[in-house]
């Protein structure tokens, strides 16, 4: 603790000499970010998830994009097997057939019935920071709970999407749907 | 646990660079995924972060914070820091201050931007018109109220206002703004890519204002067109993290027309910049920062004068952590060389001049307790017409439990002479009406500050500061005609207070409250005419408060409220004002911003500064906006 303070301490004396930051740990969408790319590595598709053997992995945001460079710095460089991990943005229901992880933002909450519909158990893992108190059908939840990010994963939307969550995500995480809720 | 060393390494970089995201990122991929969901989030609301414990009035504004404020221009842009005094004088002019002495000069705060000075040794405040950069590349603001003089040095005696811009490595991508409105319009193009390990951006932009009008109707000539172009490069190496950075631009008034058979033609402003910047973690994590600059600035106004200045400052600082003791210390050598063309309003003798500062300067700050820290620090700075000034402080922090911090400080700090003080002749021609004077001496404040700062859960925090300025050998006149001298004294004091409540994940709302108290008299001896209430010494309101809502609506649309008000400036009187800024905008693509704008929609006019007569108007206007990220 000592250690940290005195750590502490150089950040303020950062703050008010260097003229630095006041706040310098991670931010929610820096941590959020790179939770989906642990996401690609915690789960598995089916090889029907993807059209060629080398086709790449898809991370996508829908609407509102609340990572900017974030998720481009979270993915940059990584492979998913052989598959290089790339981000998109959406904004088009049309368009989330490409995606292998979805991330749905709480200001798009409306519209998350629509995207489950239009991805209608198609092998892509839907994950939302909704804060509303319904669940929305969406796999895995980001909730902020005491300042740290919690995983809420529903099993039993993952399975209809012939996604298998690996045994340590699932150790992490509070288990709702048939299991738990 | 492996969370704790995240937050040590994310906040040791902080010390030795301006952190990217790259870098939080790479840090955080290290990470298990348990050690992950122990991360404390630090940012989950606008200012939830940890609580600060710098013993300061500090206020933080977020590049966020500006864009939601449909700001246009970096004084705008500073209205968002409560604790500041804005006042727009005309189309592109601005009073800036805090504590009080707001005037067109504005002396006593300290301004820079990515470490560099922008004041004018001509009369240690700033030219506002010629200040410009992207704002959307702008990190944070820190705006620091109160004695930085320790660290800054003179000038820094009524606040710090650092702004920070984004380094390279978190701009790689391509940024269009344009915007058309009823009194101003803009473009700026900003392209961005990475290269080796590191990244550059370069940008261009270009603004016209409109001009103002008098409360009698009349124009005044002050239209004003600007462009400027500039770039960063930010890169790491083995032997550290290196920054280089530059700027160009030029500016022009209309041609403001002939009076009494003298044609006033317009007014021009240019000039250029390049800074680098070294840092390293040395053996042992002490951190070494070296930066240097070379500043160029021109001004061509008929009217008031004809200024050039050339700047180069060079300057270091080595911080050595250590378990109850972390030492900061350093020094720096600013060269100054100006050159002035008389104006009819003023001239300067003599008008070349070079002008020399140095300065050395230690701080330790020393856990003394648990939750309790001081700070001491001492700041000797030689410049060549006072020779040597000694700008010590004490500041003390007691963090009461995880979720308040009680502090204090004590300080000196001076505004040291300008060719403004010394050198200055008024008018341009004799008889002279105002002149230097010889032995004009530094401006002194002795300063106490008390303040407060707390968090109440997740969603409200507040801080309070209270403080007073011990004023000694202000800026004062004799008997016409004018010799400058010091001989004012006094007391400033009065109290800060900002609050943030974000009630819902998507409402944010900021509040901020300023009062101040001005108790000047001319010492004896003194033959001023005009006494302490001359404006071009202060013209303060001695209250002032903004309001700022920010709502995150469905279907990708912002709203943005700010209510604020100013209360009454006594001599030359201006009424009080409150007006009302509105911002609403779209983000039809994820790439694509539309954003309407409307400022100070409550009255046709107001009037915001008032040395001039008729005054000027401040008027309501509206822009459109599209910011296109591709």
């Amino acid at each position: 603790m000592a250690f940290l303070r005195s750590l502490r301490a150089l950040l303020i004396s950062a703050v008010l000499m260097a003229g630095q930051a006041v706040g310098a740990a991670a931010t929610e969408y820096e941590i959020k970010a790179v939770f989906l790319l642990h996401f690609s590595r915690f789960v598995e598709w089916p090889e029907n998830a993807f059209a060629e053997p080398d086709s790449p992995f898809v991370v996508c945001v829908f609407g509102h994009d609340p990572f900017g460079e974030a998720l481009d710095a979270a993915v940059r460089g990584e492979m998913s097997g052989n598959r290089p991990i790339v981000a998109r943005r959406i904004r088009d229901v049309a368009a989330v057939h490409e995606c292998h992880i979805l991330f749905v933002h709480r200001s798009e909450d409306a519209r998350l019935g629509e995207i489950l519909a239009a991805l209608d158990h198609r092998s892509t893992l839907t994950v939302s920071d909704s804060v509303r108190s319904v669940r929305r059908g969406e796999m895995i939840r980001l909730v902020t709970d005491n300042d740290r990010i919690r995983l809420r994963i529903d099993v039993d939307a993952a399975r209809s999407a012939q996604l298998k969550i690996r045994s340590n995500l699932l150790r992490a995480a509070e288990i709702v749907g048939a299991r738990g809720d | 646990m492996k969370g704790k060393e995240f937050v040590l390494a994310a906040m040791s970089s902080v010390m030795a660079a301006a952190q990217s995201h790259a870098q939080t990122i790479d840090t955080l991929k290290k990470l298990s995924l348990e050690e992950l969901l122990d991360i404390e989030v630090t940012s989950v609301s606008k200012r939830s972060e940890p609580l600060s414990e710098a013993p300061a009035s500090i206020v933080v504004i977020t590049g966020d914070e500006i864009r939601r404020s449909g700001a246009t221009t970096l004084p705008e842009a500073l209205r968002l820091a409560p604790t500041l005094q804005a006042a727009r004088i005309d189309s592109v002019q601005y009073a800036i201050s805090a504590r009080g002495f707001n005037n067109a000069v504005g002396n006593k705060l300290l301004v820079l931007i990515d470490g560099r000075t922008i004041y004018t040794p001509l009369f240690s405040g700033v030219f506002w018109d010629q200040q410009d950069l992207v704002l959307e590349d702008i990190d944070r603001i820190e705006v620091i109220t109160g004695p930085g003089a320790t660290l800054w040095g003179a000038n820094a005696v009524n606040g710090v206002i650092n702004v920070i811009t984004r380094p390279a490595t978190e701009t790689r991508d391509e940024l269009m703004v344009a915007r058309v409105g009823s009194s101003e319009l803009g473009a700026a193009l900003r392209l961005g890519a990475g290269v080796g390990s590191g990244a550059v951006r370069f940008y261009g932009k270009y603004a016209g204002f409109d001009r103002t009008e008098r409360a009698d109707g009349s124009k005044v000539p002050d239209q004003w067109r600007r462009a400027q172009f500039g770039f960063r490069a930010d890169w790491n190496s083995d032997a550290g993290s290196f920054t280089l950075q530059g700027d160009v631009y030029q500016g022009k008034s209309e041609h403001r027309g002939t009076l009494a058979g003298i044609e006033f033609p317009e007014v021009t402003v240019q000039g250029a910049n390049l800074l680098g910047r070294w840092q390293r973690t040395l053996q042992g994590g002490s951190e070494l920062k070296v930066q240097a600059y070379l500043d160029r600035t021109e001004r061509d106004d008929f009217l008031f004068y004809t200024p050039s200045a050339d700047i180069a400052d060079i300057e270091f600082q080595h911080s050595l952590p250590g378990a109850t003791h972390n030492i900061l210390w350093g020094g720096g050598y600013r060269y100054g060389s100006d050159d002035i063309r008389q104006g009819l309003a003023t001239r300067f003798v003599p008008p070349a001049r070079t002008l020399h500062w140095a300065n050395l300067f230690v701080q330790d700050e020393i856990d003394v307790l648990d939750n309790l820290r001081a700070t001491v620090g001492l700041k000797v700075e030689h410049n060549d017409y006072t020779g040597f000034e000694y700008l010590p402080s004490l500041r003390v922090a007691w963090k009461l439990d995880e979720e308040s911090l009680l502090w204090g400080s004590l300080s000196r700090a001076v505004r040291a002479p300008a060719r403004y003080d010394r050198d200055v002749r008024f008018p341009g021609d004799p008889p002279f009406l105002v002149v230097g004077g010889p032995n004009f001496q530094s401006e002194v404040a002795k300063v106490a500050e008390l303040g407060y700062r707390a968090r109440l859960g997740q969603t409200l925090s507040y801080s309070i500061t209270g403080f007073i300025h011990f004023w000694d050998k202000l800026r004062s006149g004799t008997a016409i005609p004018v010799e400058i001298e010091n001989k004012i004294e006094g007391e400033v004091y009065g109290v800060e207070a900002t609050f943030d409540y974000q009630p819902l994940q998507w409402w944010i709302l900021s509040a901020g409250v300023t009062y101040l108290e001005e108790d000047l008299k001319l010492k004896p001896g003194s033959t001023d005419q005009v006494g302490v209430d001359n404006p071009t010494l202060r013209n303060d309101p001695d209250y002032q408060w903004t309001l700022r809502s920010s709502f995150d609506l469905p279907y990708d649309i912002e709203l943005d409220l700010r209510l604020f008000g100013v209360g009454a400036l006594p001599q030359p009187r201006v009424p009080s004002y409150t007006e009302l800024d509105v911002r609403v905008a779209w983000h039809a693509t994820p790439r694509v911003e539309l954003s309407l704008v409307g400022r100070n929609l409550l009255d046709d006019w107001h009037v915001e500064y008032g040395e001039f007569q008729p005054p000027y108007k401040i008027e309501r206007n509206v822009y459109g906006q599209v910011r296109w990220r591709f």
